[in-house]
């Protein structure tokens, strides 16, 4: 499936959620992982189209690049978290 | 909404704020709106500092505890107390998985924020029980603050 359409039904399935584990076990989220790190330039274009009202794609981004640059300090804030991985983003690949 | 809520269509409920996924029925009921609280072990989600990291209705309590709540007996509404009501469904081991929580506001009415869509406020907790957030499974209440 086409990665547009995992975003459009993972954000469909999990719209009522609240729980960010019931979102990152969502069959279309972990579909998202299972493409590999090819998609982390895709999921950071989500964010920056997503700007001040980001889907929590963060847990996704973290498991595919090995790393979190999110600060303690920052955890559960959406916007705050989104700009940490679109910084990390610029340096990762200049995206 | 009601084919996720269908127990909805019972009850008065009125949509009272565009839908965002800035914070969650959680960080709403505990009135923090600037971010999501969930016990995830992942540590993506912001979580009491101390209050353990797990999905059970005893690790929701004790976030709610670090506000002041204490567990309740019903969810009437009593002058000088605020309450909350947390949600649970009920895995095929028995297990309760904590899924939503509802504020109840001082008109006696609830005010719950669903997942990434718009706040409601509704008329009884019982209004949002559903295969999506199955069912109440305890109320806290902590003294009204003066303001």
């Amino acid at each position: 499936m086409h990665f547009n359409k995992l975003v459009d039904r993972c954000k469909k399935e999990t719209e009522f959620v609240s729980s960010m584990t019931e979102v990152a076990i969502n069959s279309h989220y972990q579909r998202i992982i299972g493409i590999g790190p090819d998609c982390i330039p895709l999921l950071l274009e989500q964010l920056r189209n997503e700007g001040d009202d980001p889907f929590p794609w963060f847990w996704a981004l973290r498991v595919l690049s090995g790393v979190d640059p999110v600060p303690e300090s920052d955890r559960g804030s959406f916007r705050l978290m989104s700009k940490a991985w679109l910084q990390w983003g610029c340096r990762y690949r200049g995206v | 909404m009601f084919g996720s809520f269908p127990r909805l269509q019972d009850f008065n409920f009125e949509v009272t704020s565009p839908a965002t996924r800035i914070y969650n029925c959680i960080a709403w009921a505990a009135e923090d709106n600037l971010r999501w609280w969930w016990s995830d072990p992942e540590n993506i989600c912001w979580w009491p500092p101390g209050v353990r990291r797990e999905l059970t209705i005893a690790a929701f309590v004790d976030a709610f505890s670090t506000l002041g709540y204490r567990l309740h007996f019903d969810s009437s509404l009593e002058a000088g107390f605020e309450k909350v009501a947390l949600y649970a469904r009920s895995l095929t081991t028995g297990e309760l998985i904590p899924t939503h929580a509802a504020l109840q506001l001082g008109s006696g009415l609830w005010s719950s924020k669903l997942g990434m869509r718009e706040d409601i406020m509704h008329e009884a907790p019982e209004a949002l029980e559903s295969e999506v957030y199955g069912k109440v499974v305890c109320y806290l209440a902590r003294p009204a603050r003066t303001s």
